[in-house]
């Protein structure tokens, strides 16, 4: 049983292309065959993310358009088994492909790999409705910012009018002194706001920079935190029942001192 | 008026209209008809005519009496009795009062919505709006009547767009929307007004405001009362 899931969120910068970057390879790393599939034709950067970007030969329009057979187009990750990359084209854009190509697509993907994730666009336009056109489920990213839950209940709207009614939510860059102090959107309210069941919980990690820029996703590191909520997130897509992280993380003195002496929680 | 005009016979395209006279007792008038009907005697020999009377309001004794005489005569032969003008009268009453009926039903027809109305979604009725679900920031909710909201409010409502409906009123869960319309009237929500998600409340419009209050037999009757007032 293969499923396509895609990685979506109405606004841009929120984590798309990490989250899909992330949750495949934590994916693969449990012995699944995953396809990333980039779905930002002309904007296209899960390669970089990937560390990939060097071994693209052909692309996803290259496949649709049938200048190369999909085996061609797919770069076979360097660290992990069972993980591939279907690059997007960065010289056309998202008019080049059309729904009905894509879910044709999709379909040939689902003989060889477990999941297909797609990482789809910023916006609502034709890019956003070709990679949702052959999902089985979506994700939905968002930050704990109000134009961020926005967005993302626009997205949600469109996917129950496109049909897709399996989706959850993925709430990234969470920073749990910002909600103590109430400066930032508690988790709780955008749980309330969107209605949608909650799949992971990120939290906003410096490390993601570094080793996005370095093309090694964090869920292949096992120190980082927000590589295991990316790792939850995979165990549950699995369909196994992960707590959600702890991200009560006290870093003051008091709280480094009460850790030191065993009264941290 | 003389004598001679309580009743006047007409002849139109599709036979004769009998005009009584509207104010006159009916007894005058039915001698007057079967007087006049008997003068007519020659001129109506042989011909087969429809008959309608004008004039006055009858009431189903009156009706009898004339359609009495009618059957006991031998000087019209008639083919056919109009229907009596007061009959038609009140059919045509009961018509427009069923055709007024169903246009102020327009505005007492209930649109219900199960789901949440999110950012981008329109919903836009000519009647009344029931949500069963939250109003999302970003979604727009256009109701020609009242709009009850089972959730929260919190995107852009406009309620009582249809000027027939007395009283419009919108009530929700936690009223803070975005922005609040009720006829012609439109407020920007109070920037410190907490969203409280446990009492329901009701927004209405008085003296071309919106009041916003928790709805209770208070508020309500606040709100029949003084537009009651106004006529």
């Amino acid at each position: 049983m293969s499923e396509v899931i895609v990685v979506t969120s109405g606004k841009g910068g929120v984590g798309k292309t990490t989250t899909s970057a992330n949750v495949g390879t934590a994916l693969a790393l449990r012995g699944k065959s995953v396809v990333l599939v980039d779905a930002d034709i002309g904007l296209r950067n899960l390669d970089v993310v990937m560390g990939l970007e060097n071994r693209i030969v052909y692309d996803l329009v290259d496949v649709v358009e049938g200048r190369c057979r999909l085996k061609q187009a797919l770069i076979k990750d360097k660290r992990f088994d069972g993980l591939f990359l279907l690059p997007a084209a960065q010289t056309r854009d998202k008019d080049a492909v059309g729904p009905e190509q894509m879910k044709k697509l999709c379909d040939s993907l689902r003989e060889e790999f477990d999941f297909i994730i797609l990482d789809c666009p910023a916006g609502i336009e034709q890019g956003f409705k070709n990679a949702v056109a052959g999902a089985d489920r979506a994700l939905v990213v968002t930050t704990p910012e109000v134009s961020a839950v926005r967005d993302a209940d626009r997205i949600i709207g469109l996917l129950e009018s496109q049909g897709v009614s399996n989706m959850q939510l993925i709430i990234n860059r969470v920073r749990m002194q910002m909600v103590k102090r109430g400066d930032m959107m508690a988790m709780d309210d955008v749980v309330e706001i969107l209605a949608v069941d909650l799949i992971g919980v990120v939290p906003d990690d410096e490390q993601i920079v570094v080793t996005t820029n370095k093309g090694e996703p964090a869920a292949a590191d096992s120190n980082s935190l927000a590589g295991k909520a990316f790792k939850n997130i995979a165990n549950r897509l699995l369909g196994e029942e992960v707590p959600f992280l702890d991200l009560n993380v006290n870093n003051n003195f008091m709280g480094k001192l009460k850790r030191v002496f065993g009264f941290g929680n | 008026m003389g004598e001679g005009n309580l009743v006047v016979f007409k002849g139109n395209a599709d036979g004769i209209t009998v005009i009584l006279d509207e104010k006159a007792n009916f007894d005058d008038v039915i001698g007057h008809f079967k007087q006049k009907l008997n003068e007519s005697k020659a001129f109506f020999k042989g011909s087969k005519v429809g008959i309608r009377f004008k004039g006055r309001t009858l009431s189903l004794d009156e009706q009898e009496v004339l359609m009495d005489i009618l059957r006991h005569q031998n000087i019209i032969n008639i083919s056919f009795v109009h229907p009596f003008e007061n009959e038609s009268i009140a059919y045509d009453e009961q018509m427009l009062w069923v055709k007024n009926e169903l246009e102020s039903l327009n505005g007492s027809l209930t649109h219900f919505y199960y789901g949440i109305i999110r950012s981008g979604m329109e919903l836009e009725y000519p009647g009344n709006i029931v949500i069963f679900g939250d109003v999302n920031p970003g979604g727009v909710i256009k109701a020609g009547g009242h709009v009850i909201i089972f959730g929260m409010m919190k995107g852009k409502i406009h309620a009582g767009l249809d000027g027939r409906v007395k009283n419009p009123f919108i009530i929700s869960r936690g009223m803070t929307p975005i922005q609040i319309g009720i006829r012609n009237v439109i407020a920007p929500c109070p920037k410190d007004e907490k969203s409280d998600t446990d009492t329901l409340k009701i927004a209405y419009l008085l003296d071309e405001r919106i009041y916003v209050d928790v709805l209770d037999t208070k508020s309500v009757n606040h709100m029949l009362l003084a537009n009651d007032k106004r006529g």
